[in-house]
């Protein structure tokens, strides 16, 4: 399998993807920082379709900042708008609460998949005090070495080059526009964890910042992920069993078509 | 003050609560139902941490530390509750279960110091301190004599956990009331006890009083030997029991066996010859353990006193037969006084002890087996069947409860059960104790020398308890090698000491 990954030019990324790495080993630095994640879950009834959504805003030592739930009963729902929206207010009411906003997941997908409507109001919030990070455990961007005809995406070779803790180069995109502006980079916060993908807005950033960001994640991560990233994600989870017990609130269930939440 | 909420489903006997710190296996606690006060102790206890949950190495754990630690949210803990039931109803002795389960979200708290006195210390007749509360020290924990007695006791642990130092506590408790207490000792461990009204005997067997297979299993005849047990049978006889010189007289019966010119007689002179020969090999070998001219056994029993049986120079048939007898006679005996008592035959009875007898069973796997039957066996069985009505109690003592006959152990009305690590000893004791859960028979494993899990109607609720040291019981102990090694040594050194000091020095010239 990795044969056909390697491909006739793996060498010669690897080989970039090297030069492309900084080793740097980060220090503590105590920062406050909160999560963000959203979830949503859905159930049919009949033609009508019962949903909810959640976002949750939280810091490393637990404290939930903010908290938020919708749901409702209609039909073809864009879950995934109303979730990535709540998201963002969770974002723009927390980035005065602390040092370091992290939104799980990516800018990229965030301009290129979601409703543009949001990309101002994304825009606005994360420049307010620029201290929003977006965060991703997976990467499928092949950007940095298609040049040289790469068959898997960047963060695999970067994670053959080195098992050290460390970054890549700042990578810029300025394909969204000229206000959306993404600089990403790959990290390792310690040895042998795996790489996470940090995207930033804007493209002034450099290598001292990244460090300094680094120290601030370093703090609170646990496998060389923040966590105030899990503890989000495990917060704002709606599980089939939680949705079972809104149609049980609702009187709904008795009726026919509810059954199958609750197995 | 809450300490936490029940959570999850809730049943009438059991409930899931998750509380403010971890509570210890054994602490009672208090549920606020609308129904009024429950009291609930805590079967299994748990804590759990969402930074340690998916934790894959050594460096995500020390990361996880730091989380931990500042994260308030981060432990769970969890607690297993059995309900015992309503607080008002308990501290009147009565056990009522609720009808209806704590609803979850229920708050639950620490019961009051008084709570539990009420309950454990009773201020009534009858009961004793066996020693404290084990996760609140400051209750005294009381058992009910008068139910040990009359619903017999089984003392389970392995060696070593503290067996016959709550025997000597129970023995020394019953004592302070002038109770009559037997202990049939196994291991010579009570012979030592220094508490008042004790009375040390030896034990010995008188054997006019046995039957003929008895008498071959005192002798030591070989199981299988049916030939042999049969010319003992024969010469048995009804003469050598009232005869004066009853060895004489058996041997003789055997002789005229051995020289039968009978026909039938004559096939049985090989065996008669061996039978000869064990009689007489007993008599060498047995000499202070066999005594036909010792009297009732019975009578060197005292009324009012410790009684320590030591059986100890017995062989375990010869110690088997001997209870065997002993458990009968009391029986008889407490019958006859009962009958008497209560008017109920014209035949004159004689009787001797006049007060309830408990006769504690050491080392019960070796006389109450479950594998086969034995003579002690049958007698101890028919005590735990009727002995309640006569005032005989049975208390059984074992390190290995899965050896015991399960028949009478779910006989006995009331446990204390300490360390047991075996799985096999904990089923039989799941099954010889209905009311002990399994949560609470998964603590065995973790108690320490000396606690003890109280169970069944000499206490007005399990609990778990820390069993007061006897201080006069001196022997029982482990033995420390090294001490008596060195003790040895040391002694060694005086004796060479002495010996060369008394040689004169002229005479080693000479």
């Amino acid at each position: 399998m990795l044969s056909i990954l390697k491909g006739p030019k793996f060498e010669q990324i690897l080989q970039k993807a090297k030069q492309n790495w900084v080793e740097f080993t980060p220090t503590k630095q105590d920062v406050s920082t909160a999560g963000i994640d959203s979830s949503f879950n859905n159930t049919r009834f009949q033609g009508i379709e019962l949903w909810a959504t959640t976002a949750v805003s939280i810091k490393s030592n637990g404290e939930v900042l903010i908290d938020l739930h919708d749901s409702g009963l209609g039909s073809d729902i864009d879950l995934s708008k109303i979730a990535s929206k709540m998201e963002i207010e969770a974002c723009e009411k927390t980035v005065d609460s602390v040092d370091l906003v992290l939104m799980d997941g990516s800018l990229h997908s965030q301009f290129m998949t979601r409703q543009s409507s949001l990309d101002a109001m994304v825009v606005k919030t994360i420049k307010k005090r620029d201290n929003v990070i977006f965060i991703a455990k997976t990467s499928n961007t092949k950007k940095q070495f298609e040049n040289l005809g790469s068959l898997a995406g960047d963060i695999f070779y970067y994670n053959h080059i080195t098992k050290g803790a460390g970054f890549s180069k700042i990578f810029v995109e300025k394909k969204y526009g000229a206000d959306k502006v993404i600089s990403s980079t790959f990290v390792r916060l310690s040895d042998s964890t795996p790489i996470i993908k940090l995207e930033f807005l804007g493209g002034n950033r450099d290598n001292d910042e990244i460090k300094s960001i680094m120290n601030k994640l370093y703090k609170s991560s646990v496998g060389g992920y923040p966590y105030a990233l899990k503890l989000a994600h495990n917060n704002c989870k709606i599980s089939d069993k939680e949705l079972a017990k809104m149609v049980s609130l609702l009187g709904l269930s008795n009726e026919i078509g509810s059954r199958e939440v609750l197995s | 003050m809450n300490t936490g909420f029940v959570i999850g489903e809730s049943k009438p006997t059991f409930v899931t609560a998750i509380t403010s710190r971890p509570l210890s296996v054994g602490e009672y606690i208090k549920i606020d139902s609308d129904e009024g006060e429950i009291l609930g102790l805590v079967e299994k206890s748990s804590v759990s941490s969402a930074a340690f949950a998916d934790v894959k190495n050594f460096d995500e754990a020390f990361e996880s530390t730091e989380i931990a630690e500042i994260n308030k949210r981060d432990k769970t803990y969890t607690a297993h509750i059995g309900i015992l039931g309503f607080l008002e109803n308990l501290r009147k002795g009565q056990s009522i279960i609720p009808a209806v389960p704590p609803i979850p979200g229920t708050p639950i708290s620490q019961p009051t110091k008084e709570d539990l006195e009420a309950i454990f210390s009773p201020q009534k007749e009858g009961w004793v301190k066996i020693g404290n509360l084990l996760r609140e020290k400051s209750i005294e924990a009381k058992i009910n004599l008068d139910k040990i007695v009359a619903r017999h006791l089984g003392i389970l642990a392995m060696t070593g956990m503290g067996k016959s130092n709550l025997v000597s506590l129970i023995t020394k408790q019953i004592g302070k009331l002038k109770g009559t207490v037997i202990i049939f000792d196994y291991h010579n461990d009570y012979t030592t006890l220094n508490i008042p009204r004790i009375n040390v005997i030896d034990a010995k067997i008188n054997p006019r009083l046995l039957d003929a297979d008895q008498l071959s299993e005192v002798l030591e005849i070989r199981d299988g030997a049916n030939v042999q047990q049969r010319v003992l049978r024969m010469a048995f006889t009804k003469q050598v029991k009232e005869s004066k010189e009853f060895w004489k007289k058996l041997e003789t019966e055997v002789e005229f066996i051995v020289n039968s010119e009978d026909k039938k007689i004559k096939e049985i002179r090989t065996s008669a010859y061996r039978v000869q020969d064990i009689i007489e090999e007993a008599q060498r070998r047995f000499e202070d353990i066999l005594d036909p001219d010792m009297g009732d056994p019975i009578s060197f029993i005292k009324e009012g006193r410790t009684n320590i049986l030591n059986i100890s120079e017995l062989s375990e048939k010869q110690a088997n037969v001997a209870l065997a007898f002993y458990l009968q006679q009391l029986l008889k005996d407490r019958k006859d006084a009962s009958i008497v008592k209560h008017g109920r035959s014209k035949r004159e009875r004689n009787y001797k002890f006049d007060s309830p007898i408990f006769v504690i069973i050491e080392e019960a796997h070796v006389f109450i087996p479950k594998d086969h039957d034995t003579s002690a066996k049958y007698w101890a069985a028919k005590i735990a069947r009727e002995g309640r009505k006569f005032g005989l109690g049975l208390g059984i003592v074992s390190q290995r409860p899965r050896s015991v006959d399960l028949n009478v152990l779910s006989q006995l009305g009331s446990f204390a059960i300490m360390k047991i690590i075996q799985e096999d000893d904990q089923r039989q004791i799941a099954a010889a104790t209905e009311s002990t859960s399994r949560e609470l028979i998964a603590q065995l494993t973790s108690l320490n020398v000396g606690d003890a899990v109280l169970v069944g109607q000499w206490t007005n609720l399990p609990s778990l308890v820390h069993v007061e040291e006897v201080k006069e019981k001196i022997m029982g102990a482990d033995q420390s090698a090294v001490n008596a090694w060195a003790n040895a040594e040391k002694m060694n050194e005086i004796a060479v000491e002495s010996t060369q000091g008394l040689v004169k020095k002229d005479l080693l010239l000479d």
